[in-house]
């Protein structure tokens, strides 16, 4: 995969990041990956007043909702490790208010979180689905 | 388990640390609530099966709350192994669960015992009392009774009474996180009305704010006049 955000810096630990473009890249790495699993993506980018969610997708009778993670380096814990308590209380509010707005849902429901590693340079050095990331 | 497993053993059948007996080391079982005695329950045929749980017994003002919680035994969702004793969850995570448990319900009762029956039953009865209209609220009638630590013999339900229950079984718990956010709503909506004490803060418990105020004011309507330290400020 080649995508690649265009606002880095060449200088080895200057770095510029713009963060916005680094999650969007990953979350465009994490659908092609979730779809290459055989996921059925719902919906991307679901937002409400108590948060968002980055995919819901559907696979095994599961709805599935999924946050990205995605960081450019380790140095401060792994991607899946930045996930907090609170961001976990706002994914089951939103993934509730969610369910209970839809029809036809499958019957039973999890998070997952799908960690991506880029290199400095902005390449995809790992992509990994964590299931059931909550709990 | 065998009667002479539990002998050996310084925990009880669900793996609590039995009154008297001595801590072995770290011996705080990590231990989240179940629906261990549930299933067992499921079973023998019950279908019904409530938590019940009670707050406010200790708080020298304010209610005594208790809750009956019947979940589908079903449930599995994300959020249900962060359901524990509602005394190990922070305020702001009980106000988290509280809704998730009102919607994934088969059914909720809540129960409340006035300060002024507490003065003329005392607080053991009022604790029954409270259990007692929790579980007659149940809009769904219940078939078993899991309670924590209390017996129920006027229900005439079928029942169990479960040492530590709140961090046993799952109902239980719900039980407790319904009936603890319940009553620390009405301590904070009764702040308004009784200014001066910090109820919204203290909920009534005995804190040092709280005995300082108690001396300063008196006793409101609300306050226990039954319990010692709320008697001694009336004189």
């Amino acid at each position: 995969m080649s995508h690649s955000p265009k606002v880095l810096c060449p200088r080895p630990g200057m770095y510029k990041v713009n963060r916005r473009e680094v999650g969007a890249l990953g979350e465009k790495v994490a659908r092609e990956y979730l779809e290459g699993l055989g996921f059925f993506i719902r919906e991307t980018n679901f937002r409400l007043r108590e948060g968002e969610i980055d995919i819901i997708a559907e696979k095994d009778d599961f709805l599935i909702f999924i946050e990205v993670r995605t960081r450019m380096s380790t140095s401060f814990g792994t991607p899946e490790e930045s996930v907090t308590p609170s961001k976990i209380e706002k994914l089951i509010t939103v993934a509730q208010n969610y369910i209970e707005t839809h029809e036809d849902l499958p019957p039973s429901w999890r998070i997952d979180v799908v960690a991506v590693e880029l290199t400095p340079k902005g390449k995809v050095s790992r992509v990994e689905l964590i299931e059931n990331a909550v709990s | 388990m065998a009667e002479k497993d539990c002998a050996r053993l310084p925990y009880g059948e669900y793996g609590q640390r039995l009154k008297g007996e001595p801590l072995t080391g770290r011996s705080k079982i990590a231990q989240r609530p179940t629906f261990i005695e549930e299933r067992r329950l499921e079973e023998q045929g019950y279908r019904f099966i409530a938590g019940i749980d009670e707050v406010g017994r200790g708080p020298l003002a304010g209610p005594i709350v208790a809750a009956a919680v019947i979940l589908p035994l079903s449930l599995n969702t994300p959020w249900l192994p962060m359901v524990r004793d509602s005394k190990e969850l922070t305020p702001r995570r009980r106000e988290f669960l509280f809704p998730l448990i009102g919607r994934a319900a088969i059914a909720i009762g809540v129960g409340y015992v006035p300060p002024d029956v507490i003065d003329s039953q005392g607080i053991i009865r009022a604790t029954r009392m409270a259990m007692c209209s929790a579980v007659e609220l149940l809009p769904r009638p219940s078939d078993f009774l899991l309670i924590d630590h209390i017996s129920l013999p006027e229900l005439g339900l079928p029942q169990k009474n479960i040492i530590k229950g709140d961090s046993l079984s799952l109902s239980i718990a719900c039980a407790s996180i319904i009936a603890k956010v319940s009553r620390d709503r009405i301590m904070v909506a009764l702040d308004d009305v009784y200014p001066g004490y910090g109820f919204a803060r203290h909920k009534g418990y005995a804190t040092r704010e709280h005995l300082e105020n108690l001396r300063r004011w008196g006793a409101c309507p609300i306050h226990r006049r039954c319990f010692a330290p709320v008697r001694e400020c009336i004189r």
